[in-house]
């Protein structure tokens, strides 16, 4: 029986801050040229900030927890933001390549290796672009 | 694991278009197209292998497909739109889910 109105401990404030602070982990661990577990880390950054638009949008203080989940497309459709999200293919476009990394089992394991600023780097692109960024379309 | 649904013209579609990313940008015309469901329902992900994607980094392998996607005016951007991963993979693998075709 899954439980409808039960919810996770933490609050929709909690999650706007966690997905800041994941932004800044993010930083530090590039900054410090820890690309392999920036890459493993970033897409949590959408993935609090799509837990805190859902809160926003369904006017709850805390996350149901049957949205307790990684999955970014479920978390795009309970934010209601699908629909706009095929509208922008190039947003589209990134949030489905940062998926792919967050459903990606094989990015917990990796071993830190130089060449992994290629995938850092492009994954700042597609979270952060000022046009096409997730994270910017996602208001963070 | 839900189901996807997902029409077979659809998935007939996306499968050519994947053969033709494989062939026009890869120069492998024997490139392998996979579908897998997802837990989100209407939607597939997608498995492509080829040994043209061992020289290319993760996140090379990625622009490399949905540039072709996004810019191709071949491309139907609603079949786009029914995908919700893209893995490509240098060598076979075995996975669960995969959807018949």
């Amino acid at each position: 029986m899954v439980e409808l109105t039960k919810f996770t401990p933490t609050y929709k404030a909690e999650f706007e801050q966690l997905a800041r602070d994941r932004k800044e982990d993010f930083e530090a661990l590039r900054d410090k040229g820890r690309w392999t577990a920036s890459v493993y880390l970033g897409p949590y950054i959408v993935e609090a900030r799509l837990k805190f638009k859902i809160c926003e949008v369904l006017k709850l203080e805390r996350l149901p927890a049957i949205l307790k989940t990684h999955d970014l497309n479920a978390l795009a459709i309970y934010a209601g933001l699908l629909d706009e999200l095929k509208t922008i293919p190039h947003i589209f476009a990134n949030f489905n390549r940062i998926n792919d990394i967050h459903q990606e089992v094989a990015w917990r394991y990796k071993v830190a290796a130089p060449f992994h600023q290629v995938d850092s780097d492009k994954l700042t692109d597609w979270l952060f672009n000022p046009k096409d960024g997730v994270l910017t379309w996602l208001g963070l | 694991m839900a189901g996807s649904i997902v029409s077979k013209k659809t998935l007939d579609r996306l499968r050519e278009t994947f053969k033709r990313y494989g062939q026009e940008v890869l120069g492998d015309p024997d490139i392998t197209v996979d579908f897998f469901a997802t837990d989100y329902e209407g939607s597939v992900g997608v498995l492509l292998t080829s040994p043209r994607f061992q020289n290319m980094q993760y996140s090379e392998r990625q622009d490399s497909v949905w540039d072709y996607l996004l810019n191709n005016p071949q491309v139907n951007k609603d079949d786009m739109f029914v995908i919700s991963r893209i893995s490509m993979e240098p060598e076979a693998v075995e996975f669960i889910g995969a959807l018949e075709s």
